[in-house]
């Protein structure tokens, strides 16, 4: 009786022991740390406005839009509450992050919170820059055409005029290159000059094809607006396949057979075997008859 | 009727017989427990299908999780078939016949399980039709739906065929059971009435696919190591994945196979069919596996070592040092060195008759476990007093270079477990006496802690690699994106999946005799038709 329960309980245990190792809390997980309830009596240095904390404690490192010392603010675009909160009041050990658990009252610290949130995402970015325009900003136009020069750069020229065609002076165009996939690699922004010209000299090489937008993100009173245009240079070496040998787009004739080859040669065994199995199914029905 | 010729031991059939119809509480209870967690389990997946994969812990960086880790390890354990059964049937040894319909049953309800786990792993299931629609053949992914559906009709012929005499003789003794049982004997017994036609044409088709399957096995978990091996990432892109999955497949099936055993031996007393002699011979085998993959463990990481590519190196240190120390080291001491030691104990036996250790280990079991015991307080106090001081902190590696880096070494958590971690080899020298007078349990027990193991060796190859890629992940990745843990859901799901394997298996036992009747005649006969088999293979492929 002893020796049978012995085996048992020791799986038991081995298991429970296996099951605890991997099972144990993961430690180094990003937990919410919470403010201490009682939390050291404020110091009230900036009473609870987001912006003030942000300039008191923030902002000689990180600058609101650009980094100085520290990372950019606009890097914590995608940082989880949790994260952001750990961060703010643990620091970054071994490094000259500070921790601010002491001097931030929990109200202090959600205000902060708030604020780091508003400002870092790209998004309300884009909202601030529509709260500037303005509701009623009167509509422009962007033009733009592409200039083939031989044996020189294409000339891409963008041309921003309000809704009466007046030229858009000191105006901001930015000229991305669009991917395939309507992807937008920016490629440079230029200030329109006293025509409402903004030029830009592409690179276009021999086989190239390219798409390229302009756009202008808008300002005080004037919306936005962008023109796409397309160009693309004949002659040249054709482009490299992405891919070759195994990784083609169409695949090796090789590899085909040999697939068809294995995969059906199994299949006929299948196939015979099966057949095997029909004659066991006949035969006993000729011997039985027999008997019979 | 040549079957009623043969001497047979009347009372060990008429149990194995008896264990199809004469059910316990205990399977009531164990059907009970398991649909239980399946019904868990499926309303997890619900909730999955309706919420999306955001449910699970997988994110962008790492996309597989643990249903890669449980479809890997079931497409493994699902070799147990393939080599006990077609690899011994083709070298004649005759004490196969008890275990090989068990092998091949594993075989087939692993495959039921584990080719599902990718649907599972799926986000938008309704679209799978697109793999074979817009599949492109040089991918290993279209060659494992390949492989993997030849292999399940592969290894269903394989364990069909040899079972068409058994349902005759469950035809033909059975007369009372129940009408859809009588129906479906009758019918799966091919009107197989033993003449010399019928005998020759089944000895001519579990020939051809005895020798058939083997080749389709190595091939399919060749296949699901390519899925990883032929992807450029850390730790993956390894000419040696193929044999290495093709040796872990082995290796975690035989302990599967070694674990049924031990069940069908104790549940349905089966003690007459399978016997010690099985177990030492099946344990020898399954230590040879452990040896290998061991060796291949450490061919495989030293390599990789040697690479000295940035990625490769955070790989192998969050294994070795990191994030993943205390797993990968418990999976490689408890999961394959410890159990090496259980399984050489059959040999050291031979070796050294009188067990003078046993005597010196039992005089010194005070001392071993005080031993243990000081280790887990010191752990315990460790932990104690370094509470979580270190464990919550956001990682300053997310400000550096690497997110993988960030372990805390120094935590008490860590000493605990690692002080738990060297409990085990202890116990090992303390219950070394037991273990040598209970072959049977030493070797399930090893087969146990393998399976665990293989399984988190998967997980080990699957999850470090995707938290480390080439690209760097941008430093301001939330951690929760860029290191996966399993959620609730996942966990319910892989219960489940486990659940749906056992009640399978269960379930099959319950219809089909576990035990090939057949076969084991003639294996208490005489080991001659045994090599009759081999004969048969050597003439009728042939022909």
């Amino acid at each position: 009786m002893k020796t049978r329960l012995f085996f048992p309980i020791v799986i038991v245990g081995i298991i429970m022991l296996f099951g605890t190792l991997y099972f144990w809390p993961r430690v180094d997980h990003t937990t919410a740390v919470q403010p201490e309830p009682t939390a050291a009596p404020a110091l009230n240095i900036a009473g609870i406005n987001g912006a003030a904390l942000y300039d008191r404690f923030c902002d000689r490192c990180h600058g609101l839009k650009e980094a100085t010392y520290g990372p950019a603010l606009t890097s914590l675009s995608t940082i989880t509450d949790e994260s952001l909160r750990t961060l703010i009041l643990k620091g970054v050990p071994e490094s000259d992050m500070p921790a601010l658990a002491e001097p931030l009252t929990p109200e202090q610290l959600a205000a902060l919170m708030k604020f780091v949130k508003e400002n870092a995402l790209p998004k309300s970015a884009a909202e601030k820059l529509k709260l500037e325009i303005g509701p009623d900003a009167s509509p422009t136009q962007l033009g733009l055409a592409v200039v083939e020069v031989p044996n020189s750069d294409l000339i891409v020229r963008a041309t921003l005029k309000d809704d009466k065609g007046a030229p858009l002076v000191k105006s901001k165009v930015t000229f991305n290159k669009l991917s395939s996939l309507n992807g937008r690699l920016p490629l440079a922004t230029v200030d329109t000059d006293a025509q409402g010209l903004a030029v830009y000299y592409y690179p276009l090489k021999p086989g190239e094809t390219l798409r390229i937008e302009a756009s202008f993100e808008g300002e005080r009173g004037r919306q936005a607006s962008s023109a796409v245009e397309q160009a693309a240079l004949a002659g040249g070496v054709e482009p490299e396949p992405l891919a070759t040998g195994l990784l083609a787009a169409t695949p090796p004739v090789g590899l085909l057979g040999l697939i068809a080859l294995v995969v059906g040669t199994i299949w006929l065994l299948y196939g015979y075997v099966v057949s095997l199995l029909l004659r066991i199914l006949s035969a006993d029905v000729a011997v039985r008859t027999g008997r019979r | 009727m040549q079957r009623l010729n043969i001497e047979t031991k009347p009372d060990r059939e008429a149990r194995l017989i008896g264990t199809l119809t004469h059910t316990g509480r205990g399977f009531y209870l164990l059907v009970a427990a398991l649909l239980a967690v399946i019904a868990v389990g499926a309303y997890a997946y619900l909730r999955q299908l309706s919420d999306g994969l955001v449910v699970t812990g997988m994110r962008h960086y790492v996309f597989w999780g643990v249903y890669m880790t449980n479809f890997v390890f079931f497409i493994g354990i699902s070799h147990a078939g393939t080599l006990i059964s077609a690899i011994l049937r083709v070298t004649g040894a005759g004490w196969r016949t008890p275990i090989t319909r068990m092998a091949e049953a594993i075989t087939v309800f692993a495959l039921l399980i584990g080719a599902p786990m990718i649907l599972i792993d799926m986000g938008r299931p309704d679209r799978i039709l697109n793999v074979l629609l817009y599949g492109r053949i040089q991918s290993a992914i279209l060659w494992d739906v390949i492989s993997i559906t030849t292999y399940i009709t592969g290894s269903l012929l394989y364990l069909f065929i040899p079972m068409i005499p058994d349902m005759a003789i469950l035809r033909d003794r059975l007369p009372n059971a129940a009408r859809w049982r009588k129906k479906l004997y009758t019918v799966l017994s091919l009107n197989w009435h033993g003449t010399d036609e019928q005998r020759h044409a089944l000895e001519k088709a579990v020939s051809i696919m005895a020798v058939l399957i083997i080749p389709i096995a190595v091939s399919v978990h060749t296949v699901v190591s390519w899925i990883f091996g032929m992807t450029l990432r850390p730790g993956w892109n390894s000419t040696i994945f193929g044999p290495y999955f093709v040796v872990g497949a082995i290796f975690g099936g035989i302990a599967a196979l070694l674990l049924a055993m031990t069940f069908f031996r104790k549940a349905l007393h089966l003690e007459d069919y399978i016997t010690v002699k099985h177990f030492r011979y099946l344990g020898i085998l399954f230590l040879v596996m452990d040896v290998i993959y061991l060796y291949f463990t450490f061919a495989e990481y030293l390599t990789s070592g040697y690479t000295a590519v940035n990625p490769d190196a955070e790989v192998l240190d969050a294994l070795f040092t990191g994030r993943y120390a205390v797993t990968f080291w418990g999976m490689i001491l408890i999961g394959f060195v410890l159990p090496a030691f259980m399984l050489s104990l059959p040999l050291l036996i031979k070796l050294a008759p009188q067990p003078r250790v046993g005597l010196l280990v039992r005089r010194l079991r005070p001392a071993f476990a005080m031993g243990v015991g000081l280790l887990l307080i010191a752990g315990g106090l460790a932990s104690a007093l370094q509470p979580t001081a270190a464990s919550t902190l956001v990682s300053t590696a997310q400000f550096t270079t690497s997110i993988s880096a960030s372990t805390q070494t120094g935590d008490g958590l860590t000493y605990l477990k690692w002080a738990l971690l060297f409990t085990v080899p202890v116990l090992f020298m303390v219950f070394l006496p037991e273990m040598r007078a209970h072959p049977i349990a030493t070797t399930a027990v090893a087969a146990g802690l393998v399976t665990v193991a293989m399984w988190l060796k998967r997980y080990l190859i699957i999850v470090p690699t995707l938290e480390n890629p080439f690209i760097p992940i941008p430093l301001t990745t939330p951690s929760e994106w860029a290191h996966y843990a399993p959620t609730g859901v996942e966990w319910a799901i892989t219960a489940a999946a486990f659940a749906m394997f056992i009640l399978l298996y269960v379930l099959f036992a319950k219809i089909f005799p576990i035990v090939s009747i057949w076969e084991t005649r003639e294996e208490l006969h005489a080991p001659a038709p045994a090599r009759a088999t081999a004969e048969a293979l050597a003439t009728d492929v042939g022909d």
